[in-house]
Order: C-alpha cells, then structure tokens, then sequence
C-alpha cells in the first residue's frame, strides 16, 4: 500500500484536500450528465404530451418482464458497489474485491438481460422505420425512437461503468486501496450509481404507461 | 468523515427493493390521473435515497451537496420553460 505522502499530488496539502477536490471534480462532471440525459427526458416529456395514447400503446409492447429483472440487478449492483467502498473505507482489503467482482458480474448481467431484450424487440419489429410494427400507430415510432436512444446511451454508460470497475477490481487485487486512500474506488462508484439512478426513472416512464387494463 | 454503515446500506436497497414493486403494482392498477404522479412520486424518493445514502451526500460537506444539487436546478429551469406552454394553456 503507498503510504499517504506519496499518494498526495503536490498541489494539495492533505489527503482528504486531495480527495474532496477530487469529489468535487466528479459531481462537477456528473451535473453535465444530468443535463445531458436531462435533455433526452425532456424530449420525451413533450413527445409524450403530443402523442400520450399513442405512447401508451408503444408502452405496452416493451418487455416490462426484462425491465423489471434488469432493475432489480441494478439496484443490487449499487448496493454492492457502496458495500465496496465501505470495506475499503474499513480496510477489509479482500472484501473490496469480492464485492467489486459481485458488481461487476451483475452489471454484466444487465447488459446481457438488455441484450435478449432488444433481440425480442427486433422479433416484435419495435424498430422504427420501414419494417415497423403495422399494429402500432405511426407516433409510437416516435416513442421508440426514444426508447432505442435513451435505453441505448444508458447501456453505454453501463459498458463505461464496467470498464472503469474492471480497473478498479484490478487495482483492488494490487492493493491500491486501504482506508487511507481509495478515492478513484468512491469516484468510480458514484458514476455506478448515477448510472443507476437513470434507470429508475427510465424503468418507469418507458415501460409502464398506462398498464392497467 | 462519517459514512453509512452496512445496515444503512443494505437498508436502503431493501427500501428501493420495495419501492421498485410498489411503482411495478402500481401501474398496473388503474388509479386514474394519480397513476403517473405516484410512480414519479416514488422514482424521485428512490433517487434521494442513492443519492443520500449509496452516493454518501448526506456525510459529505455541504459544498458537495451544492455541486450534487446543481445539474438538478440547472434542469428545472430547463424543464419549467419548455413546459410553459402547458402551465399557462388554462389560463385563456
């Protein structure tokens, strides 16, 4: 493990300076991300407002099974991803990479759940264009659109995530991390949970209008 | 620096947990125009939740707490505009 002195860039005076500079820096970075998918939720909302019957016929073709399987993994995953930076945060230097290599199987499960998901989507011609649904109103292309995008950019991020825990684990194994330093292990996770938090409002407004009979 | 111990943890993914089937249940119910605010309702309770307790907002220092709010209210403006068009329609 580096001790303290080495891991503090000289432009700070302590490591915990080092580290809330570094904090600040992450949620400066994740304010863009929320204006960024902010702005793919506000087309929706106005989409959604124009066309809402059509959108709710759309709605009810998506998988709400897959949905909901792949919000409970994520949800899991955050807390596997917080439980690693805890026992980072309590030196239980083993116990980081056990519950890393449990986040980063269940995120990998998300995108393959994803994957099945949209393999069913393309059997249900849910792509707009051409060869799109003929059972389906000409606006709910529209909310497919969206669906692709939206549902798209967030596996993306999932696949960020991933590669950025991988590193993580791998730096775990080296043991890089103690309870005296494990900022990048609290910044990637941070980016986790964000990803997270995009789902649960994703989950929600993509698949469930109007489910009731 | 406090931080939230793995009871809190594993609290908070149980209430998120229950959350998630409360907002599943829901939808398929029909509750009339209450349906989409509930599930809204819920979806920001469980953002608090990572945020406060997964994402550690709650221990940090309140500048951090400022930059976590900040994307947020740059959002609303952003969503309160486009939106006015729909705020002020019924008062014709």
């Amino acid at each position: 493990m580096p001790e303290p002195s080495t891991i503090v860039a000289e432009q700070f005076d302590t490591p915990d300076q080092q580290s809330e500079a570094a904090h600040l820096g992450m949620w400066t970075f994740l304010a863009t991300e929320i204006l960024f998918f902010g702005g793919l939720f506000l087309a929706y909302l106005v989409y959604r407002h124009f066309y809402f019957h059509e959108f709710a016929a759309a709605s009810r073709h998506t998988a709400a099974l897959f949905g909901t399987v792949n919000s409970l993994i994520l949800l899991t995953s955050s807390l596997t991803m917080a439980l690693a930076v805890h026992a980072a945060a309590q030196n239980h230097r083993r116990s980081i990479t056990r519950w890393l290599a449990a986040t980063i199987l269940l995120g990998s499960a998300f995108v393959v759940v994803k994957g099945f998901e949209y393999h069913k989507d393309i059997a249900d011609q849910l792509v707009p264009g051409a060869h799109f649904n003929p059972d389906l109103p000409a606006p709910a292309q529209i909310f497919f659109w969206l669906y692709w995008t939206m549902t798209g950019l967030h596996a993306l991020h999932v696949l960020i995530g991933l590669a950025l825990l991988s590193v993580m684990f791998l730096q775990a194994r080296r043991d890089r991390f103690s309870s005296v330093y494990h900022t990048p292990l609290t910044l990637a996770g941070l980016y986790w949970h964000f990803v997270d938090v995009v789902w649960l409002f994703l989950f929600p407004l993509l698949y469930l209008i109007q489910r009731h009979p | 620096m406090n931080r939230p111990t793995k009871k809190n943890l594993v609290l908070t993914w149980l209430a998120l947990v229950i959350m998630h089937f409360t907002i599943l249940g829901s939808a398929y119910l029909d509750l009339g125009p209450i349906n989409t605010p509930f599930i809204l309702i819920l979806a920001v309770v469980q953002m608090v939740l990572v945020l406060l307790f997964f994402m550690e907002v709650r221990y940090r220092p309140r500048l951090v707490w400022i930059f976590a709010g900040a994307g947020f209210f740059w959002l609303s403006f952003q969503w309160a505009l486009v939106m006015s068009d729909y705020l002020m329609r019924q008062w014709h």
